[in-house]
């Protein structure tokens, strides 16, 4: 929201003063309270020899666009100035930019557009002396389809037009959603004033009123609960014109569009008091009534913008009887129709100041697609109390700009909105802030802010917020008020005193077991890498993995419309971007979502992907160390050997589409199947142009652990032997390793394979694997014929399956 | 004879040359012993004056062989020791370093500096439902403070986590006070992308619900954190902010002296407050008991990437997640 600081100086005369005259020096102070400051925006003066003129006379020029304006600049002299600006007409103030008048190149948008220097010209046969200007050519304002206009009696013609029109600084604030109150200079000021312990003077109460029951303009509010609150105040006579300078610069600043006397001075209000307000033609309420109601299922209206909006029995709408039909004239508190909306010919108006419920309000603007600077007060929550100051507010403006006659007194539904109490105890206050502030200034920071405080019953208080505050409901909502006015500052460091609940002793384990685990895989010298959570169909179709299931509703980029099945997608990226690097080992720890949507409340899963490309070491003037399946899932066991625990591959039943069908693996981990290790497909690697040598895993974590004993090392030798099994390529190592350990008997220690060849004297299709079998007895021993008879077991057991040993 | 023994002892320029001049020598059929077998046909008084002169040269024999091959193999190690040297200075074999991303160390950083203080750390998940991310939040669909958060929103109408505060949620629904927990985590924001802002980044959240806990506590433990973070010299400042599920709320700023340019100034970190008691009611009709009805407590969240930028001086948050590897490995070691 902008303020301009003159304004808000209107209403805090002693806030120069309090901060050295500096209105940057706002910005810490506005900090304590809660309401930041995004920047401060300079607000020019027009340009030196800029003046006031009043156009006494406005002539078409045939077959141009122009028109010859005679225009009294003052000293009872006229000048012949043409214009191109749609707007311009007699009896209307206008900004006169003398010859030899300085406009920043920028500003000169239109006419000859070029020089920065107004002079005297001649334009389709005319002598124009000097030019007329649009807020824009004056860097005061944003173009606005013609000419800055003001009424004719705004000044002297010739006033030099920088008086009417100083120099200021907007502060340009964050107003937090719960501060609904501090959405106008007002609501600033008395926030300030409340902390700085300032004056407040406020803004003009306005024509006062009064509640006529015989009001000529008669409400109706159907639904209480959807409008609390309605105030209806009328006009007569009232002329259509340009605001004054003064109002206009204001509304400017504050970042709207001056329009004329009657949409100004709304505006004007809702940024002064925060007040919404809506004008009707009166002419266009012919029985002078009306009714607030739920809108039919379906009725559409055209709004004051142009458009077609079709409105359901949720939405609220303004109406009034037609001819015996209900005509709708606006959508509660979001926009106008443009039926009834005031046009340069109105002479009569009704003036809506109303409050809303915010909920509704808030669902139906949300619809309709419509946030407008009412809206945003509105589902912020308007004070009830406040729409009578701002009619009548509002009355006065119009009154001051275009003459006429406001009716006396106003048609109120609703009146008056109560308070509400709410208990409050000093002594809690400290108690939850860890405070020391004594009762007496609590009571004070609380009246600062206009809260009614009954303190007489001792240790519980009840207080009466504003009817400007929302959500100040709870005792807690108060103590946040008393920290604010006594200073955040006040607030001393401690630290907790609580010993926490046995029952969640332990609970951070997985974290601990994630951080070993890529500790570990770090000193094996892999990369961590952090990649985005989505994906796409493409992506996914391209790297092979199964296809994305959650889909995002509104997706940023079509590279990111899903979220990610496979970890591998991620890490295959990575290697991609990574490509000019001969050796890649990454990992990352992250989520993914494979669960389809049926399984709506999957929370998705962490993983642990990894991916190995090129050597393990490159060759340099050293001959580099071999990359490739084998060092990769040798890093795997060591990661796993290193936690503890045991790793296992067996060829993959079911191997992903994205890894090579011959070197696929699932992995067992302490003899759980966790997840997938192999080579990445070809085609995979052709499609993402990676190298073939890429290898990929994945695992879901957390990962099974295992029970652990100490062992006493055994100080006896141990026998060795070795044995070489011929079998079929299509015989994994583990289906050997396993037969060996059910035949070898209790002393076998351990297996290991030493070679494995094929060709020579070995048959098409079969391979040689050499193993070395370890026997030990705890605490002896073994005789030669107990290992022999292990070892003749073995054999026996391989020939059985039709398996050959080789002599 | 010892003289000549002795040229040809220096002579020798091997062990296997010393060995033959040996057996010359000392060995059975050698020089010295067919001395010795001379003397049986001496008499008893020449015998033994011949003994002990032949014994004498024996000995003085064995001692200038047993130097001598010491001297060749001396050599001859040398030689070898000399044969194997190795250029040093040659680059060795290179093994891939390792490394964790930077995000990692950070939230490993503030875990340790929280766990130091009795906190356990838990996580979250990155897909929640509305009533988690918001509404047990007391951030009703209505209300115009949704509008803080830009929401991605899945077709079956979850959501991508917003913030890592709906675990203040599933924790206590699943666990009774007292207790002090971070969440370290992933979170999803619908923003367009530029060098500050970013559509996923990560925050760390913390809450800590117990009798007694009160704002000074939050202010306390959050110059606990800035001082594990910054150094002893660092500072915490609140100011008053609106977080629908916090009350009071507050924003909390760190007073930082940038060792690498001596810049000191305020780094706005982060939100905190006290627990709303509107999330104490939300999380006892999810419970369906009142374990929380009372309770009492607050909350922070910070966010890390930009602790990150701020700490490190990285000029752009979409480094992060580009992963290139050139970035990456700039975060090593040790990083004060």
């Amino acid at each position: 929201m902008k303020v301009p600081y003159s304004w808000l100086v209107e209403m805090l005369p002693d806030l120069p003063n309090k901060i050295d005259y500096n209105p940057h020096n706002l910005e810490p102070i506005l900090a304590m309270l809660g309401t930041g400051i995004e920047e401060f925006l300079e607000s020019p003066t027009p340009p030196d020899g800029v003046i006031f003129g009043v156009v006494l006379e406005c002539t078409p020029m045939p077959e141009t666009h122009l028109y010859e304006l005679l225009v009294d600049v003052g000293d009872g002299t006229s000048k012949t100035i043409v214009t191109g600006a749609s707007n311009a007409r007699a009896g209307v103030g206008v900004a006169v930019a003398t010859p030899g008048t300085q406009l920043a190149a920028h500003q000169s948008v239109d006419m000859d557009g070029q020089g920065t220097v107004v002079g005297i010209r001649e334009i389709q046969g005319k002598t124009s002396w000097g030019m007329c200007c649009s807020p824009k050519e004056l860097g005061i304002g944003e173009y606005a389809g013609g000419l800055l206009e003001f009424p004719a009696n705004n000044a002297a013609s010739g006033t030099i037009l920088s008086s009417l029109w100083a120099e200021d600084v907007v502060l340009d604030v964050e107003i937090t959603p719960n501060r609904a109150d501090a959405l106008s200079v007002l609501g600033i000021a008395r926030d300030l004033a409340a902390f700085l312990k300032l004056e407040v003077k406020l803004p003009s109460g306005g024509l006062a009123s009064y509640h006529d029951t015989n009001f000529p303009v008669q409400v109706e509010v159907l639904e209480p609960e959807s409008c609390p609150r309605f105030v209806a105040r009328m006009a007569k006579g009232v002329k259509v014109v340009p605001s004054p300078a003064w109002l206009q610069r204001r509304v400017t600043n504050a970042g709207m569009r001056a329009i004329n006397n009657l949409v100004d001075a709304s505006n004007y209000v809702m940024l002064e008091l925060g007040q919404p307000t809506a004008v009707y033609d009166a002419k266009d309420l012919p029985e002078h009534k009306i009714v607030v109601r739920p809108a039919k299922d379906v009725e559409s209206i055209i709004s004051l913008d142009d458009q077609p909006r079709v409105l359901t029995a949720k939405d609220l709408v303004i109406t009034t009887p037609v001819n015996a039909e209900s005509r709708v004239v606006g959508v509660a508190g979001v926009i106008g129709a443009k039926y009834s909306a005031i046009t340069d010919a109105t002479t009569d108006v009704v003036l809506e100041a109303a409050s809303f419920n915010p909920v509704q309000l808030r669902l139906t603007a949300r619809r309709l697609g419509l946030a407008t600077d009412a809206v945003y007060r509105f589902e912020r929550g308007v004070d009830p109390n406040l729409l009578l100051w701002a009619a009548n507010r509002y009355m006065q403006l119009i009154l001051e700009s275009g003459g006429g006659e406001v009716v006396p007194g106003h048609f109120d539904v609703g009146g008056e909105q109560p308070r509400l109490s709410v208990p409050f105890r000093p002594g809690f206050a400290n108690e939850y802030l860890g405070t020391s502030f004594s009762s007496t200034d609590q009571k004070a920071a609380l009246e600062r802010l206009g809260f009614l405080v009954d303190a007489t019953s001792g240790e519980v208080w009840t207080v009466q917020p504003s009817t400007n505050r929302v959500n100040m409901d709870l005792e807690v909502d108060l103590v946040e008020e008393v920290a604010r006015m006594l200073g955040y500052d006040a607030i001393p460091e401690t630290l907790p005193n609580i010993r926490v609940n046995d029952g969640v002793r332990g609970v951070d384990a997985p974290v601990k077991a994630t951080r070993a685990l890529k500790e570990v895989l770090v000193g094996l010298g892999f990369q961590e890498i952090v990649s985005y959570s989505f994906t796409n169909t493409l992506e996914a179709e391209r790297a092979r993995v199964p296809a994305p299931v959650l889909e995002l509703q509104n997706a940023q980029s079509t590279e990111r419309t899903h979220l990610r099945t496979q970890l591998i997608s991620s890490l295959l990226n990575t290697a991609k971007v990574n490509r000019a690097l001969e050796s890649l080992l990454l990992f990352e720890v992250g989520n993914v979502f494979p669960y389809p949507i049926s399984d709506s409340n999957h929370p998705g899963e962490e993983r642990l992907g990894l991916l190995m490309s090129g050597a393990f070491a490159p060759k340099t003037w050293q001959a580099g160390i071999n990359g490739g399946f084998y060092a990769f899932k040798g890093l795997l066991e060591a990661a796993a050997h290193r936690l503890g625990d045991l790793l296992e591959v067996h060829q993959h039943p079911n191997a992903p589409e994205f890894l090579h069908p011959g070197i696929a693996g699932e992995i067992f981990w302490n003899g759980v199947s966790v997840g997938m290790i192999g080579a990445l497909h070809p085609q995979v690697a052709a499609n993402l142009e990676l190298s073939n040598n890429t290898l990929v895993a994945e695992i879901r974590l957390p990962l099974p652990t295992r029970a652990w004993n100490f062992k006493d090392p055994s100080r006896l030798p141990s026998a060795l032997r070795d044995l070489a099994i011929v079998a079929p390529n299509t015989t994994p190592y583990s289906h050997l390793e396993q037969l060996t350990k059910k035949a070898a008997g209790l002393f076998l220690e351990s297996v290991q394979p030493f070679d494995v060849f094929a060709g020579g004297k070995i048959p098409e299709g079969h391979r040689s694997v050499a193993i070395r079998l370890e026997f030990r007895a705890p605490g002896r021993t073994l005789t030669d014929t107990e290992v022999d008879g292990a070892m003749q077991n073995v054999m026996n057991a391989m020939r059985e399956v039709g398996l050959e040993i080789r002599g | 004879m010892v003289n000549e023994a002795k040229i040809e002892i220096d002579a020798s320029s091997s062990l296997n040359e010393l060995q033959e001049v040996k057996v010359k020598y000392l060995g059975k059929k050698g020089l010295l012993t067919a001395e010795l077998k001379t003397l049986g046909s001496l008499e008893p008084e020449a015998r033994k004056a011949k003994g002990a002169a032949v014994n004498m040269v024996k000995n003085e024999l064995e001692m200038m062989f047993e130097a001598r091959e010491t001297a060749l193999k001396d050599a001859e190690l040398a030689r070898k020791l000399s044969s194997e040297a190795l250029d040093v200075s040659l680059p060795g074999i290179p093994f891939q370093a390792g490394g964790f991303h930077l995000i990692t160390r950070i939230i490993d950083d503030l875990s340790d500096i929280y766990r130091g203080m009795g906190y356990a750390v838990v996580q979250g998940q990155e897909v929640e439902d509305e009533l988690h991310n918001f509404d047990a939040l007391n951030i009703p669909g209505y209300h115009p403070a949704r509008d803080q958060w830009d929401t991605f929103w899945l077709k079956d109408n979850r959501v991508l986590r917003t913030h890592t505060s709906p675990m203040q949620i599933r924790f206590m629904e699943a666990h009774e006070a007292p207790f002090k927990i971070v969440v370290p985590g992933k979170v999803f924001r619908f923003e367009q992308t530029d060098a500050t802002h970013e559509a996923m980044f990560h925050q760390l959240e913390g809450l800590v619900v117990g009798e007694g806990i009160t704002l000074a506590d939050q202010k306390g433990t959050l110059a606990e954190m800035a001082k594990g973070l910054f150094g002893s010299r660092a500072k915490v400042r609140f100011q008053p902010s609106y977080y629908p599920f916090t009350e009071p709320s507050a924003d909390f700023a760190v007073y930082w002296e940038n060792p690498r340019t001596g810049a000191a100034k305020w780094l706005e970190l982060g939100g905190c407050g006290m627990v709303h008691p509107r999330v104490f009611e939300a999380v006892c009709k999810l419970r369906n008991d009142d374990k929380y009805a009372h309770a009492r407590g607050f909350a922070f969240g910070l966010g890390i990437e930009r602790l990150a930028m701020i700490k490190y001086g990285i000029p752009d948050i979409r480094y992060f997640f580009q992963n290139d590897l050139r970035v990456l490995r700039q975060f090593r070691g040790n990083l004060d």
